[in-house]
């Protein structure tokens, strides 16, 4: 085992965003840097002085991949400092779309980090070597797609979500063929396991996440939340979503663009991996049953994409129920939730939404309708020490395992992977 | 029966067939405005020009055939002079599509979009009649003084338009545009803040900010 050791990766490869990564070893100690090397945009800075209403359509813009819970983090966060409160339908509407954005999103990232895991190292490969399989999910993507659009019409920025408003007119038959589509889809998911699990290898078996406290959304009733006022942590400490600043500390370092996210001063992670665990108790028996049939490892952070697909297969069976369970709730024919004006009022909100890779935080002071102060912290950034702690012991377990070099490099980047298929978002 | 080759494409028809008609038949697409089969063919729009493989151009819908002849329906400056003879005529239409009940069947609207024309607002696309106009229910739907093209893609999913295909610079939609947001109550200002969002650096936003403030200065 080498005494120092410096290896760098240039752009990991498969993500979205400029992320570089530096691992230095020397005697016992290791260091991983993550660095996010693309320019700021300063969304939160040139919303100042704009309406508050504005927000959701600029916020979203801050990912393409994910831009629904960015719209409708925003909007929560709007609502909650004007103090308006939209219709049960309306919010309902918004938890499907959200739903639907956790499902796509989280059901894209198995697809492109899968290949890591069977050994085939690229999608490409991967469609070549399971071309079946391949077209399926593909197939299954489409259709999550396209049940989308019936809901809520165009998924990437959705126009037809605002501020206590639902834009889209929405047909009782429309929400029923949603409901028998997700239903379908689900029953194909937890029906594609099998074949999954077989070629579904573990990374780094053994391997521990040195670092195991997480965040995710309290459930304010009984089932897997999308929005939520309060944040637990996997310690048990419960907190209000206007008091987050008391345990989430922000910061920045020299070697990267994105900001940290610290939870008392120590690295935390969020995502479907957390979930799975904290919610464990509120899924259907069937994705429990499914946790075991993929052989789910939950200390180690690259079955986080296991986890990501158990998600996938339970919430396309939720939004089955519920869009029936709306359906049932709107008489017939074409209901409309489109509200106009907005109070120009003073307030402050903070939002929080249930993000494909975590928990997300939107945070507003609006003085008469105008945005005084505006503050993000994106899953991404909550994950980034985390990665770094949890790459740091990767590599020394690596090296303590006699592995190579190069297939370190590959370790290091199928870890980042398997966080974040995309990174941009850190630096908004 | 004479042979006619437009574009390359042979076609036989009866002598004293237009070039027009040769050309349907033979599947090349000319743009027309003013030809309506059987009740005018007067060739005033000059926008079904073309010309002989020698260069002299003529209006199609006017041009007989009596013996074998070539013709070129589609090179990139007949589309030039097309372009140029439509922004003509479209100088002369006072365009208001949010005002107007003909918008989805309008061939000004979609020979705008082939002919890549500015003035032609969002409105024209909008899914939504005159009378269920967002910003009658007060939202400030930017439609209006926008570039159309988009299909209004956000207005179908039922948004708002920001305006993101930049401004449209003619001056005199602007004019009537940013009249009726006064009409209906809206603050000037409050347009053009939103359109910055947008537009701040699109080259057509001086001419935008000019014209509300002199709509914005006549109280």
């Amino acid at each position: 085992m080498a005494e120092t050791l410096k290896l760098t990766i240039e752009e990991v490869p498969a993500v979205a965003g400029k992320v570089n990564v530096h691992i230095e070893k020397e005697q016992a100690t290791v260091r991983v840097d993550f660095g996010a090397t693309q320019d700021p945009r300063f969304f939160e800075r040139f919303l100042k002085g704009r309406p508050a209403v504005y927000a959701p359509h600029v916020m979203s813009r801050i990912c393409g991949v994910c831009s629904v819970v960015h719209l409708t983090c925003s909007i929560e966060a709007v609502e909650k400092a004007l103090g308006v409160e939209p219709k049960p339908e309306v919010k309902a509407l918004r938890e499907l779309a959200k739903g639907f954005e956790n499902v796509q999103n989280n059901f894209v990232h198995v697809l492109m980090a899968l290949p890591d895991y069977t050994g085939d190292g690229n999608v490409v490969q991967f469609s070549k070597s399971h071309p079946q399989l391949f077209a399926r999910m593909m197939d299954i993507n489409r259709r999550i797609l396209e049940a989308y659009r019936r809901i809520c019409g165009r998924f990437i920025h959705t126009p037809s979500l605002g501020v206590a408003s639902h834009g889209k007119p929405i047909t009782k038959s429309e929400l029923e063929y949603v409901g028998r589509e997700m239903a379908r889809v689900s029953k194909e998911l937890y029906e594609l396991a099998g074949s999954l699990a077989e070629i579904w290898k573990p990374i780094a078996q053994g391997f521990e996440d040195p670092a195991p406290t997480y965040c995710v959304l309290k459930p304010p009733r009984e089932e897997f939340p999308m929005f939520s006022n309060e944040l637990a942590f996997s310690d048990g400490f419960v907190v209000s979503a206007e008091r987050y600043g008391e345990v989430i500390e922000e910061r920045k370092l020299p070697h990267s663009n994105a900001k940290i996210a610290l939870y008392r001063g120590k690295p935390f992670y969020v995502g479907s991996r957390a979930r799975m665990q904290a919610y464990f108790t509120l899924l259907a028996s069937e994705a429990r049953e499914l946790i075991k049939t993929l052989g789910v490892d939950f200390s180690n952070p690259f079955d986080n994409v296991k986890a990501q697909y158990v998600e996938v297969a339970y919430l396309s069976g939720l939004l089955a129920e519920k869009s029936l369970e709306l359906a049932s709730r709107i008489r017939s024919g074409v209901a409309f939730f489109h509200e106009g004006t907005v109070p120009e009022k003073s307030g402050e909100g903070v939002g929080l939404a249930t993000a494909p890779r975590g928990v997300l935080i939107h945070h507003y002071r609006v003085r008469d309708g105008k945005l005084e102060y505006a503050n993000v912290i994106t899953p991404t950034v909550m994950n980034a020490r985390h990665i770094e702690v949890a790459g740091e012991a990767l590599v020394s377990w690596a090296l303590s395992k006699g592995i190579d070099e190069a297939r370190v490099k590959d370790l290091v980047a199928a870890l980042v992977r398997a966080y974040d298929p995309c990174l941009p978002c850190a630096v908004h | 029966m004479v042979k006619v080759k437009i574009d390359g494409r042979v076609v036989e028809v009866e002598p004293g067939t237009t070039v027009l008609e040769a050309a349907e038949k033979a599947g090349v697409e000319i743009p027309r405005l003013c030809v309506v089969p059987g009740l005018y063919e007067g060739s005033s729009c000059r926008l079904c020009l073309v010309k002989t493989p020698t260069g002299r151009l003529f209006p199609s819908c006017n041009y007989r055939v009596y013996r074998d002849e070539e013709f070129l329906a589609s090179t990139p400056d007949l589309w030039e002079m097309r372009r140029v003879n439509f922004e003509l005529l479209l100088k002369f239409h006072r365009i208001e599509c949010w005002a107007c009940e003909r918008k989805s069947s309008c061939s000004l609207v979609q020979l705008s979009k082939e002919l890549l024309v500015d003035g032609i607002p969002v409105c024209s696309e909008c899914p939504l009649p005159p009378s269920e106009c967002l910003l009658l229910k007060g939202e400030l739907c930017l439609g209006m003084i926008a570039q159309s093209g988009c299909n209004a893609e956000c207005l179908v999913s039922g948004g708002e338009c920001w305006g993101c295909r930049g401004p449209i610079t003619r001056e005199d939609v602007l004019e009537r545009a940013f009249a009726r947001y006064k009409e209906l109550g809206f603050d000037v200002k409050d347009v053009v803040s939103k359109a910055e969002i947008y537009w701040n650096s699109a080259p057509g936003f001086a001419t935008v900010k000019k014209v509300a403030e002199r709509v914005a200065g006549r109280g």
